[in-house]
């Protein structure tokens, strides 16, 4: 079969294979269908001509043209239909319906031959002999296929840059389908040209099927300069070859060039010219492909200057400038994210009209949020078309208007977050963004967003190095100050593993207990160094601590090294692991033993003043009622006197007797009370303490040894000399010495006084131990009490130690008492070691105390 | 002054879909985030007007939340004194134009429109028209060019605004053009359409669902005794009325308006619409499409394209929904303070009193326009919608009480009435106390001979049929509370010239179909005594 026959046939079933493909993409779309019947139409119409090209006679011939007769006008109004519903183009009313009438029309014309009259033969095979209605015939079908055309034309500046880009695959096909139309008539017509008609076919139906199955495939306009280029590289090359060729053949007058010096010819041109080509084909790219031959030579800078993170600061900037310069943009701005505010803000803008406005995009608007789901490209048209962005402000439309925005492209990676934005203003050749475009900037958005997030990641990192730095430096400073705060603090600080181990005491701590660090670290429980007595109280403590996770307050003793206690107040609390677990207990240990004493003596001042007080009242109290009785007594005592010495009658003067001895008795107590009452102020003078005990011993001395008592005297020689009152001391001793001998007596009929005197840092003790009945423990707060007395039946008026109490703290000392019952008791009376200065100190200050009473 | 939108220019369906009807594909979500977007554009307009430092008692919320709690209900009143004299002084922006409604007692409310709330409103149009066009998703079959029927109320009412801003971004052909038939008189305009539509044609109506029946009954009727006329003479209308004469006849019934005018779509208003959509079908041969829209609003819930219930628009205002409960409490209690739900807590099956915040510089803020809707659904399976769908209920203030259980609406009556079969003119009902009982006095004029105590009982078993709570008032208290009064044949329209003739608004022509006033009732019946009810 000759190409002449296989051509149509090739066309057929090629027509046939593109029906398949576009029903099967779409075959409920009304466009798809009337493509293919387009298609159907021109599958026949190839049929038609293979069958007229393979008959065997003319009258075949002639029978399979009719058939063409018949079908082109179809084909031809199904284009202009398909062209109509492609470009949704405004159709005027009824012309469609005509034009496929008119079409029908030619069905029984065809038949009566008016339009191809009969078939002759022509050298490539048959041609027909046209008919007087041949060209109407001809003129209907290029009339819609020119209208299809004009369609496509006319509505284009409405169309997207895709659709324009569509439109132009089917004027490219048509224009070729209409061209080499025309090569299959002109034979008939005289003028020797092959007929190229179904080659145009073939052209025509794959650029068609291209446009409407994959119309962003590939861009025509591309394609065109492509060829074109290669066009004109070709001819460069085939002048010198054809010029050898004929040169050959003129000097050499052969006249059949023998086929190796063809061969021999082209290697050594290809060898030769192969310079010339890449040069010729590098300016034809420049030259052709200008907006891409910048592209790739921005991608080469992008690549080369994304290369280094260092240079993160300027990246951003010099990113945009290259993105401006590959797509010749008039305008990109480029925003990032403000992490505290989650706004996005212009922080570089690049292009010939960018401004420097201060663009700020709302992290929480809408537009922000699409992007960040989408993650694709947007234009400023969609923002009223998408339903989520048609509540972006207005404010915010405004502001993208005004810097021109075309696209707004996200920076984002494909899991990353949205790290920033892109805005990019019109184009600087004003035409709309292409697929190609898009893609470009998708692309090169994508590889930003990696660079410029590597860039944040470095740059994070970098900060993150400096910053661990920073926190270690501020973390050794921290602990240094802690060590020296530590180990210089008063209070002692420990801490302990939960089972009491000591694992690390400051300096204060070591003080306190009397160990070394060593000594104690790692070898030591605080229990240990606690009395036994608080082992369960403070187990509890810790236990509640623990559990409760609050600190804990509160006092025990540590038992030093050299065995003596201290007290302390502990404060305790939990010291826990990085998981959150308790790894140990740390205590701040205060030694409260000045605090202890300083309450002791508070709480004896206290006492004291409470004595004192009580001493006064009762004294003031006592006066009063001295005075109130001496008066009466005194009557008592003369009357009942006077009366004993006129009685006559014995019993009446043994009455009267008795009235005048319980009267001095009365009298007595009275001087007692007077006596507590009156008590004058010490006269202090230096006195030997051991001489007023030996003084007030011998005042006693014939009635101890007539009661039995065996006294003994055990007196520091080296006692000092200290300023006390004489008198008054020894009316104290005296009072002591003489309960003691009637305890004794009243008890045992004998006894052992030992008397001794010693000197207790700045004091001077006298200690009086009887050997007695003692004193009863609920006794033993009160024997110094004004009026508190066991002996009231035998004469006791309370009122002896009282008053010496309240000598003894006339003079700045104190007096108490130690006494088991059934082992005697001790009366210990302590006297200040006093200069003459000290002591008037002193008496101006209980004065005072005593509010001048 | 809008401009023509260039997508239809362009054709490209999809995007024309996604502009005008996208909000039918959004999410609760995506939808309560669009809200909140615009609610705070719209708190920064107006928080420093006069208006909006009044409304909101001088606060500017930061958040949905705090405007809910600290900007208080609203209701006209509220804006009366300043709208009423359409003062602009106190608004945000400059309105670009000022729409009027019908209040109850007769006066007319006043709403101004930012130029951007009348192109949301205009474009809510557009999505409307498109959805009645379509049968299915992403259907655009809007060309522009329809040739419109429209017979509602004229320009300042928002049924004029919106058919003017139609007009002003398509080439529609509107039947008598709109320089026309904004001069005639209503009934005059109804009348020329149809006539002109012979010839014409019609692609869309734009009526009241009760015209379009009330029309459908009359040709039906006519049909039969079809005279020539001269008028019949062009070759379009005589090629129209031979198509349909073929129809009917092929189908062996009488001729239908829908047979004269194969329309694409019905633009219906109204809430019989509902109840009148088997007749509107059976006469025009297309079901009726629903939109809710009030002049104070905008554009606030659209049908979809398959033409149930509606699905509420995220753009035109904030949304917040009174649950009855609470509504009942405020009705009882006029200083109850109620509280609102959003959308994305509205429960399928309830009613609520819808509250209305208008965006772009709008002044209602958490306005009640006194409109109860239900929640049919949370989404609709059909048509894929993920949002809920509503249907109107009634008017709040048009519900009758009866024994404190039993609350009539408007629907409900005159579904009742039209269920009965009985060919009526026009119905009023009300309240009224006699003989120590509360009654539910119908008064209805009838386009046929009927006794009016046939008529109470047909009317009364309806109810029953229709409501539960009514058929409890007969089976648990004893009570029927219906009354129905005859009124004489023709007082509607002797009522309608008597209004007009007194110069009322086109909104008061008519007699209220719910709890008209004493006075209203009273011109009522004086006119059917005056036709010859003596009755009465």
């Amino acid at each position: 079969m000759s190409f002449y026959n296989l051509v149509p046939l090739a066309a057929f079933f090629f027509n046939i294979v593109l029906i398949v493909l576009v029903l099967r993409r779409r075959w409920t779309s009304f466009l798809h269908r009337v493509f293919s019947l387009f298609l159907l139409v021109l599958a026949l119409w190839a049929f038609g001509i293979f069958g007229m090209r393979s008959s065997a006679s003319l009258a075949d011939a002639f029978v399979w043209e009719k058939v063409v007769i018949v079908i082109g006008p179809s084909a031809s109004v199904l284009f202009f239909h398909f062209t109509l519903l492609l470009v949704r183009a405004k159709r005027v009313k009824g012309l469609l319906a005509t034009a496929y009438a008119m079409s029908f029309a030619f069905v029984p014309l065809s038949v009566t031959g008016f339009v191809v009259s009969g078939m002759q033969l022509k050298p490539y095979g048959y041609a027909p002999i046209l008919g007087p209605l041949f060209y109407p015939w001809i003129l209907f079908i290029y009339f819609f296929l020119v209208m299809g055309v004009h369609n496509l034309v006319k509505t284009r500046k409405y169309l997207t840059a895709e659709e324009r880009n569509r439109c132009a695959y089917v004027i490219a096909g048509a224009g070729c389908y209409i061209v080499t139309g025309v090569t299959d008539v002109l034979p008939v017509m005289g003028i020797p040209i092959y007929p190229l008609g179904m080659i145009g076919n073939i052209v025509f139906c794959l650029l068609a099927t291209i446009a409407i199955l994959k119309y962003h495939l590939l861009d025509i306009y591309v394609a065109v300069r492509k060829g074109t280029a290669y066009f004109v590289m070709s001819a460069m090359v085939a002048i010198p070859y054809v010029g050898v060729i004929f040169l050959f053949t003129e000097v050499f007058g052969t006249q059949s060039v023998p086929i190796w010096v063809y061969l021999t010819l082209l290697i050594i041109l290809a060898l030769a010219l192969q310079p010339l080509w890449s040069q010729v084909q590098r300016r034809v790219d420049r030259w052709f492909y200008r907006e891409r031959y910048d592209c790739l030579k921005a991608l080469e800078n992008f690549a080369r200057h994304t290369q280094s993170l260092a240079d993160s600061a300027g990246l951003g900037s010099t990113m945009i400038s290259l993105f401006a310069g590959a797509l010749r943009l008039s305008s990109v701005y480029l925003l990032q994210l403000l992490p505290l505010r989650g706004d996005f803000e212009v922080i570089s803008s690049a292009g010939m009209n960018s401004t420097t406005a201060n663009i700020q995009l709302n992290g929480s608007s809408p537009l922000v949020k699409w992007l960040k789901r989408s993650g694709g490209l947007l234009s400023y048209q969609d923002f009223d078309v998408i339903p989520q962005l048609q509540s972006v402000s207005t404010k915010e439309k405004e502001v993208l208007k005004q810097i021109s925005t075309e696209l707004v492209v996200p920076l984002k990676t494909r899991t990353g977050p949205l790290s920033g934005l892109l805005i990019l203003g019109p184009k600087l050749s004003e035409q709309p963004y292409t697929i190609e475009d898009k893609q470009l900037i998708y692309a090169l958005s994508s590889q930003m967003a990696i660079n410029l997030e590597n860039a944040q990641l470095y740059s994070a990192s970098q900060r993150e190095v400096a910053e661990r730095r920073r926190a270690e430096e501020a973390q050794r400073k921290a602990q240094e100050r802690f060590y020296g705060i530590y180990n210089s603090s008063k209070d002692a600080i420990g801490f302990a593993a939960l089972d009491g181990t000591l694992l690390d005491v400051n300096n204060s701590f070591c003080r306190l207990t009397g160990y070394s660090r060593e000594e104690l670290a790692a070898t030591i429980k605080y229990q240990d160094i606690t009395p036994k007595n608080y082992h369960q109280f403070e187990a509890k403590i810790v236990e509640g601590i623990l559990g409760t996770g609050k600190a804990a307050e509160y006092e025990k003793e540590y038992i030093r090294k050299d065995g003596s206690l201290v007290p302390i107040s502990v404060t305790s609390f939990v010291v826990r692991g990085d998981n959150g677990e308790p790894i140990g207990v740390a205590a701040i240990i205060k030694d409260i033993t000045g605090r202890k004493q300083a309450e002791e003596r508070e709480m004896e001042l206290q006492q004291e003043l409470y004595f004192s007080s009580r001493l006064a009242a009762i004294g003031e109290l006592a006066a009063g009622v001295a005075h109130e009785l001496n008066n009466p007594l005194t009557g008592i005592l003369g009357f009942s006197e006077h009366l004993l010495r006129q009685s006559s009658d014995e019993r009446v003067a043994k009455d009267l007797e008795r009235i005048r001895t319980e009267a001095l008795r009365a009298a007595k107590v009275v001087a007692n009370l007077l006596t507590f009452a009156r008590r004058r102020e010490p006269k202090k003078e230096y006195a030997d303490v051991n001489d007023i005990v030996q003084g007030a011993l011998e005042l006693r001395a014939y009635e101890l040894k007539t009661g039995n008592i065996e006294t003994t005297l055990d007196l520091t020689p080296t006692l000092p000399k200290t300023m006390v009152d004489f008198h008054q001391l020894q009316e104290v001793f005296l009072n002591i010495i003489l309960n003691a001998e009637q305890v004794m007596t009243e008890a045992n009929r004998k006894g052992k006084l030992h008397i001794k005197t010693q000197l207790a840092k700045q004091h001077i003790r006298v200690l009086f131990a009887d050997d007695g009945p003692g004193i009863p423990a609920e006794d033993l707060d009160k024997v110094f009490d004004p009026f508190f007395t066991t002996r009231a039946e035998r004469g006791g008026t309370g009122l002896g130690l009282s008053l010496c109490h309240g000598i003894i703290a006339d003079h700045g000392g104190k007096s108490y008492v130690r006494s088991k019952p059934g082992k005697g008791a001790t009366f210990i009376v302590e006297l200040p070691v006093t200069t003459e200065k000290t002591s008037e100190d002193t008496t101006v200050k209980r004065e005072s105390m005593n509010g001048g009473k | 002054m809008l401009t023509k939108d260039e997508l239809f220019e362009t054709g490209d369906q999809e995007r024309i879909w996604q502009k005008y009807c996208g909000f039918l594909e959004l999410s609760v979500t995506e939808f309560m985030e669009i809200q909140e977007q615009l609610l705070m554009e719209q708190i920064g307009l107006l928080a420093d007007s006069p208006l909006g430092k009044k409304i909101m008692n001088n606060q500017r919320p930061a958040s949905v939340e705090e405007f809910r709690r600290l900007v208080p209900l609203s209701t006209y009143d509220d804006y009366a004194s300043h709208f009423g004299q359409r003062n602009e002084d106190i608004l945000p922006e400059t309105p670009c134009l000022w729409a009027h409604t019908s209040g109850r007692a007769g006066f007319i409310k006043w709403a101004p429109y930012t130029q951007r709330f009348y192109e949301r409103m205009a474009s809510c149009m557009v999505a409307g028209l498109i959805l009645a066009l379509a049968t299915g998703k992403g259907e655009v079959n809007l060309t522009g060019r329809e040739r419109i029927i429209y017979n509602l109320p004229p320009r300042p009412y928002l049924s004029g605004i919106a058919i003017e801003a139609m007009a002003q971004q398509f080439d529609f052909r509107f039947v008598p053009p709109l320089e026309l038939s904004e001069k005639m008189e209503f009934r005059e305009r109804i009348e020329a359409g149809f006539k002109d539509a012979l010839r014409t044609g019609v692609d869309i109506f734009g009526s009241l669902s009760s015209v379009l029946v009330k029309v459908g009954e009359s040709f039906t009727e006519q049909s039969q005794r079809m005279r020539f006329s001269l008028s019949l003479l062009y070759p379009a209308t005589v090629l129209r009325l031979a198509r349909a004469v073929l129809r009917s006849r092929l189908e062996k019934r009488a001729m239908l308006p829908r047979d004269l005018w194969p329309v694409k779509a019905i633009m219906a208003s109204g809430i019989d619409t509902n109840i009148y959509k088997d007749k509107i079908i059976h006469y025009w041969g297309k079901p009726p499409y629903e939109y809710y829209v009030c002049t104070e609003g905008g554009f606030i819930s659209l049908q979809a394209w398959n033409k149930k219930a509606m699905t509420f628009i995220p753009y035109s205002d904030f949304l917040e929904f009174i649950p009855e409960e609470e509504w009942l409490k405020s009705r009882e209690n006029k200083d109850y303070l109620p509280s609102t739900v959003l959308l994305n807590e509205v429960k399928e099956g309830e009613c609520y009193e819808i509250v209305i915040t208008n965006f772009y510089g709008n002044p209602f803020l958490r306005y009640r326009p006194g409109d109860l809707i239900k929640i049919v659904s949370l989404k609709d399976e059909e048509t894929g919608i993920k949002l809920p769908q509503m249907l109107f209920e009634s008017r709040a203030d048009d519900l009758i009480d009866i024994a404190s259980f039993t609350r009539l609406d408007e629907k409900t009556v005159w579904q009742a009435i039209s269920n009965t079969g009985i060919k009526y003119e026009d119905w009023t009902i009300r309240k009224e106390y006699a003989e120590n009982r509360s009654l539910l006095h119908l008064y209805l004029e009838l386009r046929e001979e009927r006794d009016a105590q046939e008529v109470e009982r047909l009317v009364h078993d309806e109810l029953k049929n229709l409501y539960s709570d009514y058929y409890d008032l007969e089976r648990m208290l004893g009570l029927q509370p219906l009354k129905v009064t005859i009124l004489s044949k023709g007082t509607f329209r002797l009522y309608y010239e008597e209004k007009q003739a007194a110069g009322l608004d086109l909104a008061h022509l008519k007699p209220p179909h719910m709890n008209a006033s004493k006075s209203v009732i009273g011109d009522v019946v004086r006119l059917s005594r005056e036709q010859g009810n003596k009755d009465l």
